[in-house]
């Protein structure tokens, strides 16, 4: 019988390189595009994966003291990752853009269709999380899934969807709080 | 900014894994959080709730050459693997302490024979210890044990991931050779390699004891007696001559 990642990534922690193996082979398709998602260039997700892996090979040590799910644990890892690269060269030109004779030029508002993003969420496997999520007012649900989806930042959101950057903050802090008050509420 | 309201903590736990933090405020998150339990306790209970969404994100097959280059980064090409020898050495699990107090016997006269005695003594250099084996029900080798025999500090190394199930803690058992009950010694560490104190040193403890069990019981304190039935055991060896 086929182990879990979970059984291959605590055999990793024990320096297991052909648990390593079978971990890479079981989890490197949904990881890299949960960074293709985010960065959307393929060589450049590829290097975000690559240096996940090199994270999970040293840390997988740590990951047994603390038990996280060990696909959560990874998809994390790869998250942080991908974001940074994103942060360090972001993949779209901001809306506006100072040039070095100090003139400013803007750009068109990207596309920000919330039906791809919807499906995205209809199609979490997590009943709860999918189900609090939906009890989140329509904006800040928006502003929530745009940022884990496409790794904005608040200013970045707020360009992206023409809003104040004080409304998208407030949005963002209160669908958090109302989305974790209701994910406890579940487990309680 | 004051780190220490729980609520300010949990906040930016959240929009740290949600990722909305910018540069120099994520970088600054990242370094308190290597110094900060609690907050890195946050952010792992912020990823379990956020990170299920990433499950909906469509898979991309890696280029075939990607895995290489992250072996070649790790230094595995070339190199032998990093428990190749432990593993060797370990196959035929059960029995191995006896196995391998025979063959420290056997090379040390060995040695003795055809190496002058001064090269010798450089060769028998381990400390008098407690040495335990433990396998699995089905024979795999699980545990090393080891505590210097006047020591108080037991050091454990898994063979295989113990994993206690959600509650319980894996509790090491001494089993005394006369057959009397089993004397718990303590709760071993969740680390793949990590040591744990003893009540008393190994040679009070462990002196008239011929095998080592493991059991995963309630957390809180030590039973008197093991509840479950064994999850790892074997023969516990006193390593000098």
């Amino acid at each position: 019988m086929a182990e879990s990642v979970d059984q291959l990534l605590a055999r990793v922690a024990l320096g297991d390189q052909a648990a390593f193996r079978a971990l890479y082979a079981a989890s490197a398709g949904r990881l890299l595009g949960v960074a293709m998602r985010l960065i959307g260039d393929k060589a450049r997700a590829e290097d975000a994966l690559q240096e996940s892996f090199v994270a999970i090979w040293n840390q997988a040590g740590k990951y047994a003291a603390h038990r996280a799910q060990a696909m959560t644990w990874m998809t994390a890892i790869v998250r942080n990752k991908a974001i940074d690269s994103l942060r360090a060269t972001p993949k779209e030109m901001p809306l506006t853009q100072t040039n070095d004779d100090g003139e400013e030029s803007s750009h068109d508002v990207a596309d920000h269709n919330p039906g791809p993003l919807q499906s995205l969420l209809e199609r979490c496997a997590d009943e709860r999380l999918r189900h609090c999520l939906g009890h989140i007012e329509e904006s800040p649900r928006q502003a929530l899934l745009m940022a884990f989806y496409d790794g904005l930042t608040h200013q970045e959101l707020a360009e992206r969807l023409a809003t104040p950057l004080g409304t998208i903050k407030a949005w963002v802090r209160r669908g958090l709080a109302r989305l974790q008050t209701c994910l406890q509420g579940a487990e309680a | 900014m004051n780190y220490q309201r729980p609520e300010l903590r949990d906040r930016l736990a959240s929009e740290y894994v949600l990722g909305t933090l910018h540069g120099q405020a994520r970088a600054r998150f990242e370094k308190l959080r290597r110094q900060d339990a609690l907050l890195d306790a946050a952010v792992l209970a912020w990823e379990s709730r956020l990170m299920p969404l990433a499950g909906s994100v469509n898979s991309l097959a890696p280029s075939p050459e990607l895995f290489t280059r992250i072996e070649t980064r790790l230094g595995f090409r070339g190199k032998p693997e990093k428990q190749g020898w432990f593993a060797w050495l370990l196959k035929p699990a059960v029995g191995w302490v006896a196995a391998g107090l025979f063959v420290g016997v056997a090379t040390t006269r060995l040695v003795d024979t055809i190496i002058p005695a001064p090269q010798t003594a450089q060769v028998a250099q381990l400390p008098a210890s407690y040495v335990g084996v433990l396998s699995d029900p089905q024979g795999k080798a699980g545990l090393l044990v080891s505590s210097l025999r006047h020591g108080r500090t037991v050091d454990i190394k898994q063979l295989q991931p113990v994993i206690p199930p959600a509650g319980q803690q894996a509790v090491l058992w001494g089993l005394p050779k006369n057959g009397s009950a089993p004397i718990a010694v303590g709760t071993l560490p969740k680390t793949p390699t990590g040591s744990f104190t003893l009540p008393a040193t190994s040679e009070v403890l462990f002196a008239e004891v011929g095998q080592l069990g493991v059991t995963y019981e309630p957390l809180g304190a030590l039973p008197t007696q093991p509840s479950q039935p064994w999850a790892f055991i074997g023969h516990c060896g006193k390593f000098w001559m």
